[in-house]
């Protein structure tokens, strides 16, 4: 029997029973197909190309948002950047219209738990980082570990992490998410290159697949499979969504970026 | 400019050496750099070590670095051959 390894489909409100099957890689994706109607991505684009407080990262040029990789060496920077940045994103959008609490919402109804924010010390983590790729950009080959790669964090205690992407505007062409079907070992550091992700080398045979991700889709994937994004082409960016999250106990999803 | 090294912490020998197995040189380095290197550090910037050198155990250093791809950038080659390094954490292997 062929083992096809295709992501599923599931409606915004659909219940799902298999984070299991998720966390072992033998679903590489889990899509919640028009979660937000283009109207409301339409508006959360146009509010945030507003906002001014534009930062870049490890393997992106322009970003909005706090994200743990940009601060491994430094926690203290890290919650003080995202008390900043999260006050002057409360101000465009109010609780009940910012697309990262409206995620989390989500995740609730489809996991069946609740969800909350990670806090350290009384400092709640970044709520999600908003990510635009122009023309010729793409993304390195990576895998996503706060477990490995953010020690001295609260959140690297927690052993497994999902990663949930709200598509806001896709690429006009490319911008496809790649995913490998191999987990992240630790011997594969040997293949790591200078500032962000590794070598192709590390996915040297390894079966793929590609989503074309579409506006209001959310994916979700298990991120220590190795993923890349396409070259993307076009006029307009690929703006995109999303945070992390793992379940904390049997009621709780805890999400940060 | 001072010249730069990649790789990863194949060994740690003392609370303030290590082996490295070089994967990655800077373009402009001044120096050349033999894949297996001895490196002793002068500085280290790994949050989850104590900022005090004496406070530091083998053990702590070995479960910072240990596998870790970290940057080096390099102060000096001594007689012995080890490199004197300030030694970063590298980038990220992903978010």
């Amino acid at each position: 029997m062929v083992n096809h390894w295709t992501p599923i489909y599931l409606k915004k409100n659909q219940k799902f029973e298999f984070i299991d099957e998720l966390a072992s890689g033998s679903i590489p994706a889990l899509i919640l197909k028009k979660a937000f109607s283009l109207k409301t991505c339409k508006k959360i684009i146009e509010k945030i190309l507003d906002f001014n407080y534009v930062s870049n990262g490890p393997g992106i040029e322009k970003k909005i948002g706090v994200s743990l990789n940009s601060f491994i060496n430094q926690k203290g920077t890290y919650f003080e950047k995202t008390r900043f940045i999260e006050k002057k994103l409360e101000r465009y959008f109010p609780y009940n219209e910012d697309p990262r609490t409206l995620m989390q919402n989500i995740l609730s109804t489809v996991f069946s738990m609740e969800t909350r924010i990670a806090k350290e010390n009384n400092s709640n983590y970044s709520k999600g980082v908003f990510r635009f790729h122009g023309t010729n950009e793409s993304f390195k080959i990576h895998r996503d570990s706060a477990h490995y790669e953010a020690v001295g964090y609260q959140v690297s205690k927690i052993p497994l992490q999902f990663s949930a992407v709200l598509h806001l505007q896709p690429a006009e062409y490319g911008g496809e998410l790649v995913i490998y079907r191999k987990i992240w070992k630790h011997s594969d550091e040997k293949y790591r290159t200078p500032y962000f992700g590794y070598s192709e080398k590390v996915v040297h045979d390894i079966e793929s697949i590609k989503i074309k991700p579409e506006t209001g889709d959310i994916v979700i994937i298990n991120p220590i499979h190795y993923h890349a994004i396409s070259k993307i082409k076009g006029k307009h960016y690929r703006i995109s969504t999303g945070f992390f999250f793992a379940p904390t106990d049997e009621q709780t999803l805890t999400c940060w970026a | 400019m001072t010249d730069i090294i990649w790789g990863t912490v194949t060994n740690v020998i003392a609370n303030n050496k290590f082996e490295i197995n070089v994967t990655h040189r800077k373009d402009e380095n001044t120096n050349r750099y033999d894949d297996n290197e001895t490196v002793i550090f002068t500085e280290i910037d790994i949050m989850s070590l104590p900022a005090d050198p004496s406070l530091r155990t083998i053990q702590q250093i070995e479960d910072a670095i240990k596998g870790k791809f970290i940057k080096c950038e390099v102060v000096t080659r001594c007689d012995d051959k080890t490199l004197n390094c300030k030694v970063f954490h590298s980038g990220a292997g992903g978010y």
